[in-house]
């Protein structure tokens, strides 16, 4: 199968207009517009880049959630990073953007213009060619992600204790979806009629993690796919339900996701990892059992270890007019925000929302809001 | 054409190439030479003397890619393209090239002979020449195998094209699937591990644009580089003051490019071409400039918008009708390309 048979029918445009008009047709029914959190950054994404939220507009109230892994890492923990990257004998490794994003003064691309050596990998298992090639530098992984990557993080950890790799740490950024939006749901003013659930973390996490909210918080949760239709339908789904009178977690992107979680995964990151008490997660403060930690097993591979007394765990907190931590609550939209397109652009990014191409703000910036 | 030398193909490029003495005039003499000849070139003097008749366009530009050989071309290609063709979307004849070669200690001999016989190739197919080069020599790990950077003086045919006299109404056309050059570049630089059967796209646009030129009412070119048709787009409506309306379903972009993009979370309309352009038409012009187009090695040449109205401070420079039927900003390449985390 080619590549294009896995995206073409999900961007056909006369599929897209089918269920654009079905939705219209159940809002009709239900006699009400519905306001639906899509929790992941890449859902955003779908959203503004294709513009069903504009074509879905009045039928639809897209709320935009914390799902971007980028954003949501606290300035203290990108000061880590960059304090790590300027020191002579380490080399630092990420994944992708986490080098545009600034911390309290710099950022790692900056730092990496001085001299610093910060590399970027698609794979995490390169960090361990790169931990072998240099004996005589400590390798620092800055791990980041949610469910999707922590199995290759998983795998990093694994295969380093096994092949008793010596210079390659970890620093771990590993959070969870679902208490990121037990969080939200938890606050009384929250606006969140129903989720739509990223399909790529219930590919590997499952899609029982949501049980919660459609039988503790009476949200029903869709887990969708990421192209256009598989949005669309996603959404219609959700009315579906509201019309069944029903609140259930469902699954639209069947292709890959199941309720269960995928069992490899589970097995390898349940050795690796373990739930840490807590993580400050940026906008949205700190959220107990949110995120992972490394198993004591595997505490030689422990950043926090090899730099017990350097690295600090004061909060840097952002400036306090930006609006992020309201729109990650889904509470108000990045255009509500006096800074928004002003003093704050992806280049100079005032808040969570904007550090990432995948953050609300950022999304907003990309595609605008443009009338015909 | 078989180059008669006296160096060995395995033999490297040394700091003593760069000294200015005996051993660069060798280099020059018995490699450069050969493939680069011309009488211009051949006096040897500090600069060449040229009689200038009609109008002139004056081009200049720097080669650093990485890798220097790549599925459907190198870098001599690239820089004899590249430079032809900036002369070329202006609407001026290609002539006059002049360039300069950053040799790293240590490039292999064959892989030079390679890079200049591509020059040569891709020189006459523009009908230009070289007519003043300069070799450097930097100490190995000092750069990344050969840069080169040159300029290039053309002579107007017609009339000059600019994006400042694009008026509304004015019809856009692409010449051909974008994003190849980019994908292809990224994918050989190996950080992926993907492969394809993929090719870049470089190629001299003066043999078809001297065509185009005569046959269809253009009012402005670009060639799509770096930062991709949406940044050319963008750069364009800015310059002409009006806002340029695109249909995505119109913009041709091949499965590869698209799979490429879709796994790494780029966008195909930001990755880099090296031998497609963008034409603006006067209205009712397109179909024939895509006809001509494509009965001339563009066989996927495509309208893909219309220019509108005068810009407004409120909207963006360049505005897709997406697939869905809705609208939104066409948004320039910013910042570094780095793939998705997820």
């Amino acid at each position: 199968m080619d590549s294009i048979d896995l995206i073409e029918p999900y961007r056909d445009p006369a599929i897209i207009k089918h269920y654009i008009n079905k939705i219209i047709e159940r809002r009709n029914l239900l006699n009400k517009s519905l306001s639906i959190m899509e929790v992941c950054g890449g859902h955003t994404h779908s959203i503004l880049k294709y513009g069903i939220e504009k074509a879905l507009s009045g039928y639809v109230n897209f709320l935009h959630g914390p799902g971007c892994p980028v954003c949501i890492v606290p300035k203290e923990r990108i000061d880590h990073a960059i304090w790590l990257a300027k020191r002579k004998d380490v080399i630092l490794i990420t994944l992708g953007d986490v080098i545009r994003v600034p911390g309290s003064s710099s950022s790692l691309a900056k730092a990496r213009a001085e001299g610093a050596d910060v590399r970027f990998v698609y794979s995490p298992a390169d960090a361990i060619e790169i931990a072998r090639q240099n004996p005589t530098k400590t390798v620092v992984y800055f791990a980041i992600g949610f469910e999707t990557t922590t199995p290759m993080t998983a795998w990093l950890v694994k295969k380093s204790y096994e092949e008793n790799i010596q210079n390659l740490f970890f620093h771990v950024n590993h959070v969870l979806v679902a208490p990121a939006m037990q969080a939200l749901v938890s606050d009384r003013d929250h606006k969140i009629e129903a989720f739509l659930g990223p399909s790529h973390v219930s590919v590997v996490a499952g899609a029982d993690i949501y049980n919660i909210f459609s039988e503790q918080f009476s949200i029903p949760v869709v887990v969708g796919g990421f192209e256009p239709v598989d949005v669309l339908e996603a959404v219609l789904m959700i009315f579906d339900q509201f019309l069944e009178k029903k609140c259930a977690v469902e699954i639209q992107y069947k292709r890959a996701a199941t309720f269960a979680p995928n069992s490899k995964s589970k097995i390898l990151i349940d050795s690796v990892f373990e739930i840490a008490p807590q993580f400050r997660w940026r906008g949205l403060g700190n959220i107990p059992n949110s995120s992972l930690q490394l198993q004591k097993k595997y505490k030689k591979f422990n950043v926090f270890e090899k730099f017990k007394n350097e690295l600090s765990d004061i909060a840097v907190e952002d400036d306090p007019g930006c609006l992020c931590p309201e729109i990650l609550k889904g509470k108000k939209t990045p255009t509500d925000c006096v800074y928004f397109a002003k003093t704050c652009n992806p280049q100079n990014p005032v808040g969570a929302c904007m550090v990432s191409t995948e953050g609300a703000c950022s999304a907003y910036y990309q595609y605008g809001n443009y009338e015909q | 054409m078989e180059i008669m030398s006296n160096n060995n193909r395995e033999d490297r490029i040394t700091l003593a190439h760069g000294s200015g003495g005996e051993e660069s005039a060798e280099l020059i003499r018995e490699l450069f030479l050969p493939y680069l000849t011309n009488p211009y070139l051949e006096k040897g003097e500090d600069g060449a003397f040229i009689e200038a008749r009609g109008d002139k366009v004056q081009t200049t530009d720097s080669f650093t890619v990485q890798p220097l050989i790549f599925s459907g071309g190198d870098i001599g290609k690239l820089v004899i393209a590249g430079l032809c063709n900036d002369l070329a979307v202006m609407g001026a004849r290609p002539e006059f090239l002049t360039l300069t070669f950053i040799l790293e200690e240590g490039l292999l001999y064959s892989d030079l002979h390679r890079f200049l016989s591509s020059m040569q190739k891709e020189l006459k197919l523009n009908d230009a020449v070289v007519v003043a080069a300069d070799t450097k020599v930097v100490p190995r790990n000092f750069g990344g195998g050969l840069y080169i950077s040159g300029s290039a003086l053309g002579t107007i045919i017609q009339k000059p094209y600019s994006a400042y006299n694009i008026e509304e109404d004015d019809e856009i056309i692409v010449s051909g699937p974008v994003g190849e050059h980019g994908a292809v570049v990224l994918m050989e630089r190996n950080e992926f591990n993907m492969k394809s059967d993929l090719q870049s796209d470089c190629k001299s646009l003066w043999p078809v644009i001297s065509k185009i030129i005569k046959q269809v009412d253009i009012v402005a070119m670009r060639d799509i580089t770096r930062g991709g048709l949406a940044t050319i787009l963008n750069e364009m409506a800015l310059q002409s003051g009006h806002e340029f309306f695109v249909q995505e379903t119109q913009i041709p972009v091949r499965p590869e490019v698209l799979g490429f993009c879709e796994i790494l979370g780029f966008h195909p309309y930001h990755m880099a071409c090296e031998g497609n352009f963008i034409a603006i038409a006067k209205p009712g012009q397109a179909q024939l400039a895509v006809e001509c187009l494509r009965s001339n090695g563009f066989p996927e040449a495509a309208q893909i918008g219309q220019v509108r109205a005068k810009l407004t401070k409120k909207r963006a420079p360049a505005l897709l009708q997406t697939a869905a039927n809705t609208v939104r900003s066409l948004e320039p390449l910013r910042g570094e390309m780095l793939p998705r985390i997820c």
